[in-house]
C-alpha cells in the first residue's frame, strides 16, 4: 500500500479525547488525499477551535487512497477517523470541507465507505448529521441530495452554534434538528427549500417551504481578525505534505476585485490581523510547531497595509531561531518582487508570476490591473535578485478572446525571456495556463465558457505560438476544466449526475489518472441532462440562477455592472 | 564541539513512517525543544546529525541511533529530557550519552543489527521445520535474494551478512526468531531479504513484523 502513514495518525499535537467524555463527536471529513487535506488552512482552523471545547471531539478523516479503499471494501472496514480509529458513522456530525468540485464523488465515496447512505433524505436518527462548507458551498445546489446542511462562508463562530443547537435539538429528532439549523444565521438546509424550473430548464424559482425559513441564506463573516480563533497547536504530519510550514494569515478579502476571482468577491471585506496579533501567533506558532518558515497568507499579501514593516518586524525577531519569512503570492510589479527578494535569502524555488492575460485588453476586460512594463520590470527585478527560473500564470478561454491575446501570451513569455538574456544569462520560462471557468458571485458568473474543442484549439495555436520561444508550457485537460463549470454552475439536477457517475465508479475527478471522462459523459447523458447547457451558455442577466438564494454580500447589481463593463465579444 | 549520542526507540505508532519521514519528525523535535545542535555552513544550513543505519517502513525499533553536534554543551540527560517532551508519541530517546572529543562518530563502528522477526505459519509447521530451514541457510555457500527496486530486480548473494539466527518463541502459529544481519562497505542484508530466503525454502511462512532489537559493535 502507499503511504500507509496516511492512515495511522497519532501525529504531533494530535488531540485525543474519550468519546465517553464529551457530548458531541465531530468528525471533519476533507474529500482528498491526507497531504492535500493536511494543508487546507480552514479545516485546521476548525480542529482546534472545535477541540478547545470540553464538551467536543473532533477527530480527522480523509478520502483513502484507491489502494486502501480496494482493502477496506474487502476487509469490510468502515471508514474511521484518524485520531480514535472509531467508525465515522459513530460520529454525532460528519462536517466536509468543499474546496474544489472535482472532490465531490470523493464525498459520496467516503459516506459510502462509512456506511452512511449517501442520500440525506435516506439518512435515520441513528446517522450522523453530515454538514459541509468551504467555497463551494457558495453554490450547494449540486451537491444538495447529499449534505444535510451547509454551511455558508467564514466557520470560527457558526460551527459553535451548530454545535449548540445540535446539543439542544439533538434529542427531539432530525426534522426539529435541521429546521433549527435552518434558522442559525449563515446555515442552508437544502431540504427546507423547493426549487422549480421553468420549460427551457433554467431554475424559475428557489423558495422555502414555510414562511418561518429565511428566503436568502446570508454568508457568514468574521468582523475582527483579532478576536477570531485561530490555530495555535497544529497538527504536524508525519508524511510530506504541500506545505511544511506556519500558516500565518494576516489578511482576509481581497480589493483587486479581478472578474474572474471568486474568493475575491465571495470573502469580502478586506480585514486585517494586526501586527501586533500577528507576532503573538508567530510566536505561539513557531515553539508549537518547529517549523523554520513562516509563510504569510491572504489573498493577496503584497496588499497588506504595512507589509514593510511587519515583515522586517518578523525578520529581527526570528533570525536568530533560523525562521524565514515567505510571501506565496506576489504581485507581478518590480516593488512586490523586491520586497519578496530582501525576505527570502536562499532563492530555493521559482517565481511565480501572474498576468493571468497576455495584452492589455484582455487584462482590462477581467480587471487585473498588471501592465506589460509591471511585468517586465518584474521578471527584470527578478532575475537581478538571483531567480533563474519564473513561472507565468496565465489563463485561456477568457470572456471576448482573441487569437491576438494567446499570441500576446506567447510574445510576453518571449519578452520574460529575453529580459534574462539581456542580463547575460539563459533564464527557465515556464508558462501554466489554466482554462477560465465560470463561477458563482463572480462578474463573469452569466458567461459561456469556451467548448472543449474551442479550448483545445486555443492551446494548440499557444503552442505553436510558442514553438522556438525557450518557454516550456504546461495546459490543464480542457474537459476537466468543462467538468468543473458544469458542477460549478449547476443546479440541484446535477445531484443525479454526480450520483451516478460514482456508482459508474468515479472518485478522485481531481486527478488526471483516476478521472473517468467517459463515465461523466455517460452519466450526464443518462439523467437527460447538456453539459453545454451549465457550461457553454451565456446566461441573461434577468435568468434566475441556482445560488441566487446564497447571498455572498456582493450586490447583483455590482455583478451585472461589472460584467458590462468587461464588453461583450466583438 | 560537543556531541552527543542518542538511542532512540520506534514504536508501533509509527511502523509505517519511512526513513526521511522520521528524520523529518526529530528535526523538527529538536526545534521545539530549543537544543542548541549546531548548524551546517551555506545557503541552505541544517542541523548537524548523523543517522545509523535505516530501517525499512513498517519496522519497529528499540535501537535507532543519532549522533548530535551541539553549538553550545548541554548535558545529556538535559537533552533527552527535552527531546522527550517534544517528539511525537512512539518515538522516544532511551538513553543519551557524551561522545568524548577525538573518537570517530559511534555510528561508524555498528558493524550489524539484532532483529526480532515474527513468521505466521500457514497450515501446519512444526518449530523444528523452521529450524532445519534457518540451519540449511546457513550450511550454503550462498544464499540468493531478489531485491526489486523501482522496476529493476537484482540477485544478490546475502550468504556474507548471515550472522546468526535461531528461533525463540513458537505460539499459536506465530514463530519468532532473533536474527543477527552484519552490513560492511560491501554491503548487508535487510530482515526482509533473510525472510525471502527462508520462504523460498517454506512457502507457508509470511512476514507478520520486525523489530530491531539493538544495534551490534563488531570489534
Amino acid at each position: 500500500m502507499t503511504k500507509p502513514a496516511r492512515y495511522t495518525g497519532g501525529e504531533y499535537n494530535a488531540v485525543h479525547k474519550d468519546h465517553a467524555c464529551v457530548e458531541v463527536r465531530f468528525a471533519l471529513a476533507f474529500p482528498d488525499a491526507y497531504e492535500i487535506g493536511m494543508s487546507n488552512l480552514g479545516l485546521r482552523i476548525l480542529y482546534e477551535i472545535l477541540n478547545r471545547r470540553d464538551d467536543t471531539v473532533a477527530e480527522r478523516v480523509f478520502a483513502p487512497w484507491v489502494d486502501m479503499e480496494d482493502e477496506m471494501r474487502r476487509a469490510g472496514l468502515p471508514l474511521f477517523a484518524l485520531e480514535s480509529g472509531v467508525p465515522v458513522r459513530d460520529f454525532d456530525i460528519l462536517g466536509f470541507s468543499l474546496g474544489y468540485e472535482l472532490t465531490y464523488t470523493n464525498v459520496l465515496n467516503m459516506l459510502d465507505l462509512a456506511g452512511i447512505p449517501v442520500l440525506a433524505s435516506e439518512r435515520t436518527e441513528d446517522d450522523p448529521l453530515v454538514i459541509a462548507g468551504g467555497c463551494c458551498a457558495f453554490n450547494p445546489e449540486p451537491m444538495s441530495d447529499f449534505i444535510d446542511a451547509f454551511v455558508i462562508g467564514e466557520g470560527e463562530e457558526v460551527v459553535h452554534e451548530v454545535v449548540d443547537a445540535f446539543k439542544r435539538r439533538r434529542a427531539d429528532g432530525r426534522p426539529a434538528l435541521l429546521r433549527e439549523l435552518g434558522s442559525i444565521k449563515g446555515v442552508y438546509v437544502p431540504s427546507l427549500y423547493d426549487v422549480s424550473y421553468n420549460p427551457d430548464g433554467t431554475v424559475k424559482e428557489i423558495c422555502p417551504k414555510s414562511p418561518e425559513i429565511p428566503p436568502t441564506i446570508k454568508k457568514r463573516v468574521i468582523r475582527d481578525l483579532d478576536s477570531a480563533e485561530y490555530i495555535e497547536s497544529p497538527v504536524i504530519p508525519f508524511i510530506e505534505t504541500v506545505h511544511e510550514r506556519i500558516p500565518l494569515e494576516v489578511m482576509r478579502g481581497c480589493s483587486r476585485g479581478c472578474r474572474f476571482c471568486q474568493a475575491g468577491m465571495v470573502y469580502r471585506p478586506v480585514r486585517q490581523r494586526s501586527r501586533e496579533k500577528l507576532v503573538e501567533l508567530a510566536d505561539v506558532l513557531a515553539a508549537n510547531t518547529g517549523y523554520d518558515d513562516i509563510s504569510l497568507l491572504s489573498l493577496s499579501t503584497p496588499d497588506y497595509r504595512g507589509i514593510e514593516d511587519l515583515v522586517r518586524c518578523l525578520i529581527e525577531r526570528y533570525q536568530d531561531r533560523r525562521i524565514g519569512i515567505s510571501l506565496p503570492s506576489i504581485r507581478a510589479d518590480a516593488p512586490c518582487v523586491q520586497l519578496a527578494a530582501e525576505i527570502q535569502k536562499v532563492r530555493k524555488s521559482g517565481l511565480t508570476l501572474a498576468p493571468e492575460a497576455g495584452t492589455q485588453r484582455m487584462r482590462d476586460v477581467i480587471n487585473k490591473n498588471v501592465t506589460e512594463d509591471d511585468l517586465l520590470a518584474a521578471a527584470q527585478a527578478a532575475f537581478r535578485c538571483g531567480w533563474k527560473r519564473i513561472k507565468l500564470y496565465f489563463m485561456i478561454g477568457l470572456p471576448t478572446e482573441t487569437d491576438d491575446d494567446l499570441i500576446g501570451i506567447a510574445h510576453l513569455a518571449r519578452d520574460v525571456y529575453r529580459v534574462g538574456r539581456s542580463m547575460g544569462f539563459k533564464p527557465t520560462v515556464n508558462l501554466s495556463v489554466a482554462n477560465f471557468v465560470p463561477k458563482p458571485h463572480t462578474p463573469f458568473q452569466w458567461r459561456a465558457q469556451d467548448s472543449v474543442e474551442e479550448l483545445e484549439r486555443k492551446q494548440a495555436v499557444l503552442m505553436k505560438a510558442l514553438r522556438g520561444k525557450h518557454v516550456a508550457l504546461s495546459w490543464q485537460d480542457a474537459r476537466a476544466s468543462r467538468l468543473e463549470a458544469v458542477l460549478s454552475r449547476g443546479d440541484r439536477r446535477l445531484g443525479a449526475v454526480i450520483l451516478a457517475a460514482w456508482r459508474k465508479g468515479c472518485r478522485f475527478d481531481a486527478w488526471d489518472e483516476h478521472r473517468d471522462h467517459e463515465k461523466w459523459v455517460q452519466a450526464l447523458d443518462e439523467c437527460g441532462l447538456d453539459p453545454a447547457f451549465y457550461a457553454n451558455r451565456r446566461r441573461a442577466h434577468d435568468e434566475v440562477l441556482p445560488w441566487d438564494h446564497i447571498d455572498c454580500g456582493v450586490t447583483g447589481e455590482y455583478l451585472m455592472r461589472e460584467d458590462e463593463r468587461a464588453g461583450e465579444v466583438t | 564541539m560537543s556531541r552527543v549520542l542518542l538511542k532512540l526507540s520506534k514504536g508501533d505508532e509509527v511502523r509505517y513512517l519511512s526513513h526521511l519521514d522520521f528524520v523529518r519528525a526529530f528535526e523538527l523535535a529538536l526545534r521545539r525543544a530549543e537544543i542548541p545542535v549546531e548548524y551546517s555552513q551555506g545557503f541552505n544550513p541544517r542541523p548537524k546529525m548523523s543517522f545509523g543505519a535505516a530501517i525499512g517502513v513498517g519496522v519497529t525499533s528499540d535501537d535507532e541511533r543519532i549522533v548530535l553536534e551541539l553549538a553550545s554543551p548541554m548535558p545529556p540527560y538535559e537533552v533527552k529530557e527535552r527531546l522527550n517532551f517534544s517528539l511525537p508519541g512512539g518515538i522516544r530517546v532511551l538513553d543519551a550519552e557524551a561522545v568524548p572529543e577525538g573518537v570517530r562518530s559511534p555510528l561508524s563502528e555498528v558493524r550489524a543489527s539484532r532483529f526480532r522477526v515474527d513468521l505466521a505459519c500457514d497450515g501446519s509447521c512444526d518449530p523444528s521445520e523452521v529450524e532445519e530451514a534457518v540451519r540449511g541457510l546457513f550450511e550454503s555457500d550462498e544464499v540468493i535474494v531478489t531485491r526489486t527496486q523501482k522496476d529493476k530486480t537484482k540477485d544478490v548473494n546475502i550468504r556474507p551478512h548471515l550472522l546468526s539466527a535461531r528461533v525463540v518463541e513458537f505460539d499459536a502459529g506465530t514463530i519468532s526468531l532473533e536474527v543477527d544481519l552484519g552490513f560492511s562497505d560491501s554491503g548487508g542484508a535487510m530482515p526482509r531479504d533473510f525472510v525471502q530466503a527462508l520462504q523460498r525454502r517454506m512457502a507457508n511462512l509470511s512476514l507478520k513484523r520486525i523489530h530491531r532489537m539493538q544495534q551490534i559493535t563488531v570489534l
